[in-house]
């Protein structure tokens, strides 16, 4: 909340109501309303939404086991606290839900992770997954824990995961969901261009869900309305080395 | 909200007044996510312009509406209908986080907030958003305020959306603070009057 806002009452020297306050707010109504960009709403569904039922209703018996081990072991809970990911590269201008960040920062499931167009960020998600946010690109971890949830607003979004976790990146057009893959993501207004740089990805959205494996790069344009479509994207932002630069942020599994 | 932004007068804006005090209802107490993304097609629009007009049509506009409605779905208990409408509870929410945003900002660069020129509308070109047309109501309100003599309606202008303190305007116009005090004082007397009727739907 802001300091102190300098359009109250006490300021007119007139007397805090009901009526200055419905006033005042109807001020806002002299502005021409806007339609937020579609990826938003869908981040923001994805956020409140709760873990599929049947993890939920798995979790329900761990319950009275998860409340005793939480007394008996306070530092365990501490632990769980912990922000859901960390950022461990900055270059450029980066911020977390509008404040600037730089390496080392947490974030947290919900926040919003922003890079300039020039600028990029690598973002570590426990020892399961890394990406690389870059060109103008917008990200919420809208879930973490054993099944990672990347939502891609804008932007790309170069993912390398071990093997054994499941990381989805979600677009306004749909599912990229991966298990031990390297992949990148750039979401389009139209379409998104995903290329698979080695691995296998599940592709859905309103369309029927898709398999796409690759060992080197297979490129596929990915829309609302119609079937993944192969294509012949740019091998831009994620050449091999870029690739090795960034899984170097992600320890191997043996060493988790 | 006319949801197509196209031709046409936004009129379905009294009846989302309406229903958005029930839809937060069915937030708090039942976690409802239809409801929650109901309010979310019925305000956001109306949130998001406001939030381009304080902030300009970057990412700090997404990033406050979507601060908003997470604070609704996490807080919506928070929400006492006696005291005020849930349209203005959640105006109320968008613009504090705006000016908020604007004076961490303002801060962090070092300089104070600017006088801008103008009337409701967002001076930055528009690159994030389609504007959508005023709905009766606003188009109303944006008559009242034209109704005010110029000096009222600036400095109104100036603090609601701005964020600027009635010290910061007398400094900015070169008008002593007291006569900066009066015609706020004045020309929010003559809107309480002029809105009347439409704090009664």
């Amino acid at each position: 909340m802001i300091e102190q806002d300098p359009f109250g009452p006490k300021d007119m020297d007139l007397p805090a109501s009901r009526e200055f306050d419905e006033t005042a707010a109807l001020l806002a109504l002299a502005v021409a309303p806007r339609r937020p960009p579609a990826a938003l709403k869908a981040a923001l569904l994805r956020a409140i939404r709760p873990e599929p039922q049947g993890r939920r209703t798995r979790i329900w018996w761990l319950i009275p086991a998860a409340a005793l081990a939480a007394l008996l072991l306070i530092p365990a809970l501490k632990l769980a606290r912990r922000p859901a990911a960390e950022i461990v590269s900055v270059q450029g201008s980066v911020s977390v839900s509008g404040r600037p960040v730089g390496a080392g920062s947490p974030l947290r499931v919900g926040e919003t992770i922003a890079v300039d167009p020039a600028a990029e960020a690598i973002v570590r998600i426990g020892g399961r997954a890394v990406f690389r946010l870059s060109r103008g690109g917008r990200a919420v971890i809208s879930r973490a824990g054993s099944d990672i949830e990347l939502s891609l607003q804008e932007g790309w979004a170069l993912s390398a995961v071990n093997k054994g976790n499941a990381y989805s990146v979600v677009t306004a057009h749909g599912r990229i969901a991966a298990l031990g893959t390297v992949f990148i993501v750039r979401a389009g207004a139209q379409r998104d261009y995903v290329c698979i740089c080695n691995g296998r990805l599940l592709l859905s959205g309103n369309f029927p869900a898709k398999e796409i494996a690759a060992e080197h790069h297979l490129d596929v344009y990915l829309s609302s309305d119609a079937a993944p479509a192969p294509a012949a994207g740019p091998l831009d932002g994620h050449t091999d080395g870029e690739i090795e630069s960034l899984k170097a942020y992600l320890p191997s599994s043996s060493q988790r | 909200m006319n949801p197509e932004g196209g031709t046409g007068r936004n009129t379905d804006e009294e009846p989302a007044a309406d229903q958005a005090a029930g839809l937060i209802r069915r937030i708090a107490e039942e976690r409802h996510e239809e409801s929650f993304s109901r309010l979310y097609d019925l305000h956001a629009p109306l949130l998001f312009g406001l939030a381009c007009r304080i902030l300009g049509q970057g990412t700090d506009a997404q990033d406050v509406l979507q601060e908003v409605f997470l604070q609704v779905w996490r807080k919506a208990v928070d929400f006492d209908a006696s005291k005020g409408s849930a349209r203005t509870w959640l105006i109320v929410l968008t613009r504090s986080r705006c000016l908020d945003r604007l004076r961490r900002k303002a801060r962090r660069q070092g300089h104070e907030l600017p006088l801008r020129e103008g009337g409701a509308e967002p001076s930055e070109p528009a690159v994030a958003s389609t504007a959508l047309e005023l709905s009766e109501t606003g188009l109303a309100v944006r008559q009242a305020l034209a109704e005010l003599p110029e000096p009222q309606r600036k400095a109104i202008e100036a603090s609601y959306f701005d964020g600027l303190s009635q010290s910061e305007i007398a400094q900015k116009t070169g008008e002593p603070l007291g006569t900066v005090k009066t015609r706020m004082r004045l020309g929010m007397l003559k809107l309480m009057e002029l809105l009347k009727p439409l704090r009664a739907r």
